[in-house]
Order: C-alpha cells, then structure tokens, then sequence
C-alpha cells in the first residue's frame, strides 16, 4: 500500500441541463460505474452516515451568495450550464488529474466541462 | 480491492420500467389527476440514481427510488400549500409525510398499482390515439422523442396528446380518488385492445429498427402476463392474447433475411421460429379454451398456431385457416379480414377461388388505399397466369408500399409475371 499523496484534486463539473429518458439514464449510470471502477483507487468518494455518495448537487436547488453580510442570488455561471457536481482525487499530479477528469462521462453531454483544481494540505 | 461488486450492472431496461412502477405507485398514493408531478418525481428519483448509484447501489434500490421520489412530490406539494395559504387539508385524505415506508414498495403491491394505472390509461374518456402514448409513457417508462420515433408521429404530437390524455384524467378524477382496481374491470376489453396496439407496433410496423421492434412487443407481453396473473385480468380472452403473441414473436427472427429484406411465410425458414416461444403460445391457447367465449383473440390466436405447427408452408391446414378467418370477420367485421381469407382459400383452393371472395367484396375508400389490396390481387392474378393485370396490380402496389424492404419484395414478385406477348 503506497503512502497517501500529499496533493489532491477537485474536480468539479459543470454541463447544461440534462434530462435524459430513462433507457439513457441508465445508459449513463453504466458510464459513471465504468469510469468509478477504473479510478477506484484515485476517486476519492465521500459518503453519508448512510454510506450514501455525497457529490451530487441539486441543479434545481436555489444557489445562494453570501458576500459583506449580504445574501444574493447567483452566481449564474455563463449561458445555460449549471453545477453539476463534483468529486475528489487523490493522485500526484495535475497531469494525472486531467487523464481522469478526461475520461469523466460528464464530457459526453455537449458544453460540458471538468474544472480541476488543485487543493493543499496544510 | 473489494471483492464483491459494490455497483453491479443493472437488468436491461431497469431504469425504464423501474420509472413506470414509481409512476404506479406514486400516482395510487397521491392521485391520478396528479399524473405529471408523479412522472416528474420518477424522473428526479433516476437522476439521483445515475451519480449516486455509481459508487456503490443500495441494499434496495427500489425503495431508495421510491423515496426520492415520494419526497420530490411531498416538497412540491408543500410549496404550493404556502403559495396558497391552505389550512391543513382535509384529515384523513392528506398523504402522510416523510415517513418512507420500505413496505409500501412490496412487490406484489406494486405489481397491483401497476395494473391499476394500466386500466386507468384504459379510461373511455380518452381518444385511442393518446391512450397509447399515455401508457408507453407512463407504464413502458418511454420519453417523448423515443415514442415520437417508434410511432412514426411529431414529438410535439406526442406532447399534444399526453396533455389530451392527462386533462381526460384530470376532468374523471376527484382529488384523492384511488378508484380500486375491481371497480374498474369493465374496461378489460379496451385494456386488451391497447396491448393489441403495442404489441403490433412492434410486430408489424415499418419501423427499421429490430431491437425497437422486439422492444415494443416484449413490453405488450410483459404487460399482459401481469394482467393474467391477476384477477381482475386472468380471463380467457387475456390467454388468448398471450396465446397470439407468443406465436407472432416466436416467428419475429425469421421474418427478415440477411439484409434485413422481407420475407413471406412462404420464405422463412421455419428452423428459426422459437420453439419455446410457440409452446408458450400453445399453453395459453389451451388455457384460453376454458369457457365458452371465443373472442377475435380467439380466432386470431388459432390462425397463427396453425401457421406455427405447420412443419412446412406446403403443410399448412388452409381450410381451418380460411374457416377462422370467417369466424373472424362474424366476431369483428372488416375488409382486412375478408382479405386475409381470400389469400386463405387461394391457397386452399387455388387463386380463382382466392379471387371470386374478392369479388363479393366492395372495396372502401381506405382499403384502395393500402397496398396489400393491390399486393394481394397482384399475387392472386400472377397465380392464374394474368399477366398483365398482376403486373397493373403489383405497379400500383409498390407505388402505395411504405417501406423500402416491402418495396423489394413486391419488386421481386413483379419480376416473375409472365410478359404478355406481343
């Protein structure tokens, strides 16, 4: 068992709106398993008391600012994309977080995009 | 490494008819006229599913559905209370909220909702056009682009007639009002005829796609077999609906050649039909005999097991086929079916015969337009040695056929007439 890279990544995605019929939901929960899978040991999956993936955020939710005590509405990322999600990555460099941030079935929804971004321990 | 699997591969179409049970259930529990916000909770509940799933499935995945969804509607429900300022609703009537109930997901429960959202589709109020979309949406779990191509009709058709068939539904039902299903059993011959539709837009439509084919009758059988096992639904006429699909789907592989071109009966080799598929039909025939009611699905079902248990077109019995044709046509009467028996008799007792049945018919407007008229007096001409009025018959034929692939094989029949000399 290798030691624990001191670097980590966050990936986070964003996409247009999607809504998919069932048969292509499906079709994507067999993307996201697949690529889960080949990046067991480097996705690192935040679960709930449940044991329940935490990552996921609620397009339909209201997103909310707070900036100099004050709660504004936004921030509207350009055009149609909403937040989708996101995840944590635990390898040694950025080179290696783009491979799998290329790989991530977010790209198959046209306008979708991976922001990867390093994160430190201190 | 885990050893074990922690997100296994779904059964095909899970997701699908997953959607159309929670859309069951969800529609038993908080009302039929709240259709839409059942299938928009179904809807979220999958989505949720496709990230969250991925990493590991839960120990009951239908129930972690469920209550995604059940929460999906209690939060709208709670939302358009404050916007209304409404006092509590009235006791006893108000769905209970937060409480998942593992329970309340039990199969055979939902298998009964299930039915119940069949019969309610079923509703004499809604036009046949939209009965059908209405249940490849809601039970067969189909987008709307996937039931605009299967049906060969515009996505904002299909739309149109959801919200016809939903504003039907709205108008019939009081809010809360969960009709149980024994109360609806009168509507078991329109429940027939609606599965009849799916299966044959799978069976017999122009649609290139083989898998969307066999998609749509699997989904016609499978609806069926839950109906029989339930009784509200466990009639004869229901055995002998099975009975009709099993013998149509256990010749579904041999009915096109290597290039996907047409086959006729005559054509096919019989060593594809599937055996176990024909003894299925061949069961429910049996079981459909009991009683003394002999519906269309009756008649139906005795014409394709005879084509079913000829070991050979050569061998086929034409009288009885001929003898259920007019059976059929006293149960149910149409030019079709005088039409099939016609071809019936021809083979029985050669194509003049074949021809005088066409004869005694007055041919309506529609059927001039549909090319197996023209196809079939084409063939029938062909056979007695006419040449050119086949060849007059089969031109017009292959103007009126709506596929490529029925295109070719009339192209090849025209190709044997014989050339009146000149």
């Amino acid at each position: 068992m290798s030691a624990p890279s001191t670097t980590n990544y966050l990936l986070l995605y964003r996409s247009p709106p999607w809504n998919p019929s069932p048969e292509e939901a499906q079709a994507a929960y067999g993307w996201w398993k697949a690529w889960m899978q080949k990046f067991s040991k480097e996705i690192i999956n935040a679960t709930d008391a449940r044991g329940e993936a935490i990552g996921n955020l609620n397009p339909a939710s209201k997103c909310v600012v707070y900036k100099a005590g004050a709660v504004t509405d936004g921030p509207y990322a350009e055009g149609k994309e909403v937040m989708a999600g996101f995840s944590f990555v635990a390898v040694d460099s950025l080179e290696q977080a783009i491979e799998i941030a290329k790989e991530c079935p977010i790209n198959k929804a046209p306008g979708a995009s991976v922001e990867i971004r390093p994160l430190r321990r201190y | 490494m885990p050893t074990a699997d922690p997100a296994p591969e779904l059964p095909e179409h899970y997701f699908r008819h997953e959607f159309g049970r929670l859309v069951s259930v969800l529609s038993a529990r908080f009302g039929v006229h709240r259709l839409e916000l059942c299938e928009d909770a179904a809807q979220t509940a999958l989505l949720r599913a496709v990230q969250s799933w991925s990493s590991r499935l839960p120990d009951e995945p239908g129930a972690w559905l469920y209550r995604v969804a059940q929460n999906h509607v209690l939060d709208v429900l709670r939302r358009e209370r404050r916007v209304e300022r409404h006092a509590a609703e009235v006791g006893g009537a108000e769905p209970s909220e937060g409480q998942v109930t593992e329970d309340a997901y039990m199969q055979s429960e939902v298998q009964d909702d299930v039915l119940r959202l069949l019969f309610v589709c079923a509703d004499p109020s809604i036009p046949p056009e939209s009965q059908l979309v209405l249940a490849l949406k809601t039970l067969c779990g189909f987008a709307v682009e996937e039931i605009a191509l299967r049906l060969f009709q515009s996505e904002e058709a299909v739309h149109k007639r959801l919200q016809r068939a939903r504003a039907c539904l709205r108008e019939t039902h009081v809010e809360f009002d969960t009709p149980p299903l024994d109360t609806l059993a009168d509507r078991l011959p329109r429940v027939h005829h609606a599965l009849y539709l799916v299966f044959n837009e799978g069976y017999s439509s122009a649609q290139p796609d083989r898998l969307i084919r066999r998609e749509l009758c699997d989904e016609a059988v499978r609806l069926t077999l839950l109906l029989a096992a339930h009784p509200v639904g466990a009639t004869p006429e229901t055995d002998a609906l099975l009975a009709l699909m099993f013998f149509h789907a256990a010749r579904f592989d041999a009915r096109v050649d290597g290039t996907g071109g047409l086959l006729v009966l005559e054509e096919q080799d019989r060593s594809l039909w599937d055996r176990r598929l024909v003894q299925r039909g061949l069961d429910h025939l049996r079981l459909s005999a009991r009683g003394e009611r002999f519906s269309r699905y009756h008649a139906e079902a005795g014409i394709a097991a005879e084509h079913c248990l000829a070991p050979t077109f050569a061998q086929t019995r034409w009288d009885e086929i001929a003898r259920l044709y007019e059976v059929l046509d006293r149960i149910a009467p149409s030019p079709l079916h005088t039409l099939n028996r016609a071809i019936a008799i021809a083979e029985w007792q050669g194509p003049r015969a074949g021809l005088e049945v066409l004869e005694t018919l007055a041919p309506p407007q529609w059927l001039l337009g549909y090319y197996l008229w023209d196809a079939t007096l084409g063939e029938l001409h062909r056979r007695t040695g006419d040449g050119e009025r086949a060849a007059r018959h089969l031109t017009r034929a292959l103007e009126l056929a709506p596929t490529l692939a029925e295109k070719d094989l009339l192209r090849r029949r025209l190709a044997t007439c014989p050339v009146p000399r000149t």
